[in-house]
């Protein structure tokens, strides 16, 4: 997206909740802001750096309880934000020498596990506050008083156009020249003196920062973070099938993918478990119909040219098996 | 030897990894006979052998078995009309033993009534297989390995069978006894095309021979014949 | 300080437990070592086993071992008409987007699960659920040893299925090289639908396993999938006796994790334990 435009949205959105409006809007927006920023990082991993990472919910948990436990030191909520960006990224940091050992599927299973861990282990942790009435293992974000949901929203502004310009700068920089070897091949890279430990590192710790970061805003608004939310799967397939529908490794993709979600996600709120049921349906179907998502069907029929290209380019998102 | 025709290609273009790799090919292999497909490396002799065995289809032309046209068939629907084909590099399955690599061998419906029947065939023509018929066979020699790809190719029963690159990185000793043991498997019946790098040993070896370069049939004829051409003596014996 | 005597109950368990563990390992082996990719629904196929025998035992009054005769023909057709019309095409696609495809099959069990039969947690009543052998000082629970006889009965079964049968060593060869195997004369798309039909079959015992031994809830797939990963990387693919050894390991950390941690412990330690040996040997203690 050229620079000026988004300087232009970005100003416009920005001054949206002063304009009055319908109010449900800004809590659309802000959902739709969150979830970019979670859907521009996964797609960073699994599209350009070859990393299908399924542990997003590790990042955001980490991030949002690193956050609300802060607020019980007195520590403002939005240092606790940068905070909690931060210890995601460093805890990514700590957890790349092992997990990048792991190949192919064992890397998605792998990185399956460690929100697991992390939810098991805020079940029983509880560095500060008491034991809470009635047992539970989650915190109230302090701090919260004359904090505004415009303030909210407008933090998650932030994030949603930082993910972009991220995003954005790293697919021009050599960083993204790197990723985009590493991700076709990884032993080839390394043959052309790539260090691909190094580029997956960035990667992943940037992205874990602004997931974390991105995590940790959504729970100031919600006001509790528990284990069951924080790191529940819910998170990685917001990203998941945000960045499927809108076209995984390609740079616009999470932002149309995310819009559809959104979408979804208030449409089917009210219907509880319904909700993961139809999205894990919408899922499969996607991966079989049109695996390139919404802006690959878009690049295929500006390439191919016409509808006759674009019905056998969905069969043909044919890439070639990775080895394992 | 007859006159019968059992395996025609008729100007087949191939693509392999998404370049052209042969142009308008043609051979003919008769019952009986041994015939050599020989040439440099990456000439495109093993994609014309994936060809006849159905891992690759060709984009034009045909390929016709006993008067059967078998172009569009997939390899495995192949083997159960006679068609064997044994590797380059072998391919044995590494983790089985010798036994269960043979034995796997006639998998398809009509090879396995034979079975005991081939296999006692297959030890006599490779007695060292039955010593080391329940050893894994990644664990055996290059020779070793070849006896058993061959003995693989002939428990499915065929009537031609493929052998590729059977020579690559053997001891001209075991390579002699590997021709030999292809004069045994043709006195049997069975009808042998072959590709190879070593020219020179494969055109004395063979009745009748191609010689392929950059993916076209240059050469064709009795295989004696061919040995004595200017061309084949310059470009492949040094002379 | 903990005598061996307080323990030798926690060990005793975790050594039955590990039969279970193999035979939701088994399913899950199979379709790796031939397709290269991990069915991650396969826990909830397990648990969606261990629903069809709860249906059976509540609706019919059948026991749930005598549901397997049912569950297990169903399963395995199941399991076909998923590999044919599901993962096949997203497997030739790429092993990414197979993973992906079952990810979204997991939710989709996992949720439907809930919608039908509510977050309840839910369990197998037999006659023998409350019943102990006792051994010693130690006390065996029944159904632990019921679940590892059936281990043993299962993991016989399919090694001389996998080892003396056309279709089994066709299903090993095509795991080895599935190019050469067509040259034998197997058809690959059919070996996948079969594995993938007996890793179901194998999903529906081990369904009925759990049921009798746990109470379980729709969600309770996903940390079945992630012990029987470990069970199978620790053991390594193809070895049998690796598998179980693997099984029994896990069974052991999480008993013991359990006894010293207390229930978070035992899930805790046997995770811990996928990630470190995820790690440090990827291809196993035992296999290639």
């Amino acid at each position: 997206m050229p620079l000026i435009s988004l300087g232009v949205v970005t100003i416009v959105l920005a001054v949206l909740p002063k304009m009055g409006g319908p109010r449900v809007l800004p809590l659309y927006l802000f959902h739709f802001f969150v979830f970019l920023a979670m859907a521009n990082m996964w797609n960073l991993l699994a599209g350009y750096s070859g990393l299908l990472a399924l542990c997003p919910a590790a990042f955001i948990g980490l991030a949002a309880y690193t956050m609300t436990i802060l607020t019980w030191v007195d520590v403002p909520f939005y240092v606790g934000i940068i905070a909690g960006g931060a210890a995601a990224a460093l805890f990514a940091a700590i957890i790349s020498p092992s997990v990048f050992r792991m190949k192919g599927v064992y890397f998605a299973i792998g990185t399956l596990v460690v929100p697991e861990i992390l939810r098991l282990v805020f079940l029983r942790w509880r560095p500060v506050g008491g034991e809470l009435h009635g047992g539970g293992a989650g915190y109230m974000v302090k701090g919260m008083a004359g904090v505004t949901m415009e303030h909210t929203y407008w933090l998650g502004l932030a994030i949603g156009v930082a993910s972009v310009i991220v995003v954005g700068i790293i697919l021009r920089s050599k960083l993204g020249l790197g990723l985009a070897a590493i991700r076709d091949n990884d032993a080839t890279a390394a043959s052309s003196g790539i260090d691909v430990f190094r580029l997956k590192l960035y990667s992943f710790v940037i992205a874990a920062f602004i997931m974390g970061a991105a995590g940790a805003i959504f729970y100031s608004y919600q006001g509790y973070i528990e284990p069951s939310a924080g790191f529940h799967i819910k998170w990685l397939m917001t990203a998941l099938l945000a960045t499927v529908i809108g076209g995984k490794g390609i740079e616009g993709g999470p932002l149309v993918g995310t819009i559809i979600v959104v979408i979804l996600h208030f449409q089917l709120a009210r219907y509880g478990e319904l909700s993961l049921l139809i999205q894990g349906i919408i899922l499969v179907i996607i991966m079989l119909a049109a695996p390139q998502g919404i802006m690959g069907l878009a690049r295929d029929l500006r390439n191919g040219g016409g509808f006759r290209a674009l019905l056998g380019s969905a069969s043909q998102g044919r890439i070639k098996p990775r080895q394992i | 030897m007859s006159e019968e025709v059992l395996l025609r290609v008729s100007n087949i273009d191939v693509f392999y990894g998404g370049a052209q790799a042969l142009w308008d090919v043609s051979l003919e292999v008769r019952r009986g006979e041994i015939v050599a497909l020989a040439g440099s490396n990456g000439a495109g002799k093993s994609t014309l052998l994936k060809t006849v065995s159905g891992v690759i289809h060709p984009a034009k032309g045909s390929v016709e078995f006993a008067g059967m046209n078998i172009t569009k068939l997939n390899a495995y629907d192949i083997v159960a009309q006679g068609i064997s084909q044994v590797p380059e590099g072998r391919r044995l399955f590494p983790e089985m033993t010798v036994f269960q690599n043979l034995a796997i061998g006639s998998y398809n419906g009509k090879a396995r009534a034979k079975r005991e029947e081939n296999l006692t065939r297959v030890y006599e023509l490779f007695p060292v297989l039955k010593e080391r018929k329940d050893q894994l066979a990644k664990t055996l020699s290059g020779g070793e390995q070849q006896m058993v790809a061959i003995g693989r190719g002939l428990m499915s029963n065929p009537r031609l069978i493929l052998i590729d690159e059977m020579s690559l990185g053997l001891s001209p000793l075991i390579v002699c006894d590997l021709f030999r043991v292809l004069h045994a498997i043709r006195a049997r019946g069975i009808t042998v095309l072959l590709v190879e790098q070593n020219v020179w040993q494969s055109l004395h070896e063979a009745d009748r021979a191609y010689i392929i370069e950059t993916g076209r049939i240059v050469l064709s004829g009795n295989a004696l014949e061919l040995c004595e051409e200017e061309e084949v003596r310059e470009a492949y014996f040094g002379v | 300080m903990e005598t061996l005597a307080d323990l030798a109950s926690p060990i005793a368990i975790g050594v039955l437990l590990g039969g279970l563990y193999v035979v939701i390992a088994l399913g899950l082996s199979l379709v790796f070592g031939v397709m290269k990719v991990i069915n991650v629904a396969h826990g909830d196929l397990v648990i969606l086993g261990s629903y069809f025998a709860y249906v059976t035992s509540t609706s019919w009054g059948l026991d749930p071992i005598l549901s397997m005769v049912v569950g297990i023909p169903l399963f395995f057709v199941m399991g076909i008409f998923i590999e044919k019309f599901l993962l096949h095409r997203a497997f030739r696609m790429s092993a990414d987007a197979a993973l992906i495809v079952a990810f979204g099959i997991s939710l989709i069990i996992q949720n439907g699960a809930q919608l039908v039969w509510t977050p309840l947690s839910r369990g197998l009543m037999t006659s023998y659920t409350l019943e102990s052998l006792k051994i010693g000082d130690v006390y065996l629970p029944v159904v632990y040893l019921v679940d590892f006889a059936m281990a043993l009965v299962v993991v016989l079964a399919v090694h001389q299925f996998l080892k003396r049968t056309y279709l089994g060593q066709a299903i090993t060869a095509a795991s080895q090289d599935s190019e050469t195997a067509q040259l034998m004369g197997i058809n690959p798309a059919r070996v996948y639908q079969i594995a993938f039909g007996i890793a179901m079959a194998l999903a529906a015992i081990a369904g009925v396993s759990l049921a009798l031994t746990f109470p379980f809830t729709p969600k309770s797939g996903v940390p079945f999938l992630i012990i029987a990963f470990g069970v199978i990387i620790l053991g390594g693919l193809g070895s049998m006796v690796g598998t179980f050894i693997g099984g029994m390991i896990f069974g052991l950390s999480q008993t013991l994790g359990g006894h010293f941690l207390g229930p978070t412990g035992q899930l805790l330690v046997p995770f811990v334990m996928v990630l470190v040996v995820l790690t440090i040997r990827p291809q196993g203690l035992f296999g290639r």
